[in-house]
């Protein structure tokens, strides 16, 4: 016991030298094997980044078209690849359980809007921008993480990891995450923040004065 | 003002023993901090955009981009020395690489030349190194007029100033131009805040529509800098690396196996 305890350093070389074996084999085996699965899982949710990032860009590149057409097109985009439904759950956490049917249902209706309207006046900035897709990365619950970079332009580098889940057996985007900031959890803990001090009628009806403010503004703006 | 005593105990207990901010409570000082913050947001709307409007509008978009690259530039001795503390040989290299080149052939750092040719940029800071020893990032703090920090954040830039300020104003520049030391702080403090107001205006529509669209833009900021911080100390700024664990877990995961069906999106 004691001589055990004075050299602790030791034995804990000895207890790592008797597993270098085992984790030898386990890289081995289990590495190959895993990477080979990366990659053909993460194949599908990758492509699918790629072609929707080139589409975007040449969407935003035609500038001589008024830029209300291609908010549109990009909204219509952008209503196809994302799943709304998983998004709306995730950022209300423990919330959407008290939500029957009809507020649910209202919820991501709103949710959608405010992301197919705040994304779409942004973009609408940005055309010298270019998105390549640099790798991909397993998470856990069978999620896909593709990374991208921006190339050029004012965020020039920027990182922006796009993560995907199947369901229904259609890949979709479920979170986005900026320089390591994501969607999600930046609107969970406001919306959050909302429900603390006020019920989800309360939160509805700010979705609904947002989404209309900004709309105005396009209307003014175009 | 005499501080108060409740503040003053609070920080004094909070330093002593920084578990006071965990994951679930990153903000203990949330009352205090809205306040300096509402004080921020005034002190921007009425004295920092309106002066970098009129920057914006005077100076040109490739002269605001060339300032910044400049400021970076600045910025590569202390990136240099924290890629060192934290034992990153090869991002050091490139770090000494991106300083030639770039104050070189890119006439003094205007224009970021390592960047084209694909040298690898690394952003280090000091706060970052005292994370990646293990210190914890302690209580998130806004400070007046200079914003969003934790305490290990904020204690990181003042050993980075420091050690810049040694490094490039004592010796050289302002001994050349004859300058106190009261005179050279005023000058680190001038271009500390020539910075700012660059980037403030790079930045205009971005910081604008953000504050129009936030439901709680005092929350919104706190959220995105400490994630980004986060993502930062780890070098994980290509995917999500959450504290929170639940992120992307579905409450309703025990419930009836329709639940997958559920689907809002086509209404």
């Amino acid at each position: 016991m004691i001589s055990e305890a004075r050299f602790p350093l030791f034995r804990l070389r000895r207890g790592f030298v008797a597993l270098l074996p085992a984790f030898a084999m386990l890289c081995g085996i289990a590495l190959p094997v895993r990477s080979a699965e990366d990659a053909s899982i993460a194949e599908e949710p990758r492509k699918l980044i790629e072609e929707t990032a080139d589409q975007i860009v040449s969407i935003l590149a035609r500038v001589d078209q008024p830029s209300e057409i291609r908010v549109r097109e990009i909204e219509e985009i952008a209503y196809d690849i994302f799943d709304f439904t998983t998004m709306s759950k995730l950022v209300l956490a423990r919330n959407w359980r008290k939500l029957d049917k009809s507020k649910r249902a209202e919820f991501v209706r709103e949710f959608k809007r405010l992301l197919s309207r705040t994304y779409g006046t942004r973009l609408d900035r940005y055309n010298q921008e270019k998105v390549e897709v640099y790798g991909t990365q397993l998470e856990p619950r069978n999620d896909v993480s593709v990374k991208t970079r921006i190339v050029g332009g004012q965020f020039d580098g920027a990182e922006i990891a796009y993560r995907l889940r199947k369901r229904k057996d259609r890949w979709r985007i479920i979170d986005v995450v900026i320089e390591g900031v994501s969607l999600v959890s930046n609107y969970r803990s406001q919306f959050a923040e909302v429900l603390n001090g006020g019920t989800i009628d309360d939160l509805l009806a700010k979705m609904r004065d947002k989404n209309f403010t900004i709309d105005e503004e396009k209307t003014e703006a175009g | 003002m005499k501080p108060s005593r409740p503040l003053f105990a609070s920080l004094l207990l909070c330093l002593l023993e920084i578990g006071c901010a965990t994951p679930e409570r990153p903000d203990p000082w949330e009352p205090m901090n809205r306040k300096i913050f509402a004080f921020n947001e005034t002190v921007d709307r009425y004295a920092l955009e309106p002066v970098a409007k009129a920057w914006d509008f005077v100076l040109p978009d490739f002269a605001e981009t060339g300032l910044d690259n400049f400021f970076n530039n600045l910025q590569m001795p202390t990136v240099f020395a924290n890629d060192l503390l934290q034992w990153k040989p090869k991002a050091a290299f490139y770090d000494v690489l991106r300083l030639l080149y770039n104050t070189t052939f890119g006439l003094g750092g205007f224009i970021d030349i390592a960047t084209m040719v694909e040298i690898p940029e690394s952003d280090e800071d000091f706060g970052q190194t005292l994370g990646v020893w293990g210190v914890p990032s302690g209580p998130y703090l806004v400070m007046p007029l200079l914003g969003p920090y934790t305490i290990r954040s904020g204690f990181g830039q003042i050993v980075d100033a420091t050690a810049a300020s040694y490094a490039y104003t004592t010796p050289f520049w302002f001994g050349v131009a004859g300058l106190n030391g009261a005179e050279t702080a005023g000058a680190s403090i001038g271009q500390k805040g020539l910075e700012l107001l660059n980037l403030r205006a790079i930045y205009l529509e971005d910081i604008a529509e953000n504050r129009k669209e936030a439901f709680d833009y005092y929350v919104f900021i706190r959220n995105a800098y400490l994630q980004n911080r986060r993502a930062r100390v780890l070098d994980q700024t290509a995917t999500a690396v959450t504290e929170e664990e639940d992120l992307y877990y579905l409450d309703d995961e025990d419930g009836s196996a329709d639940d997958e069906e559920e689907d809002y999106d086509d209404l």
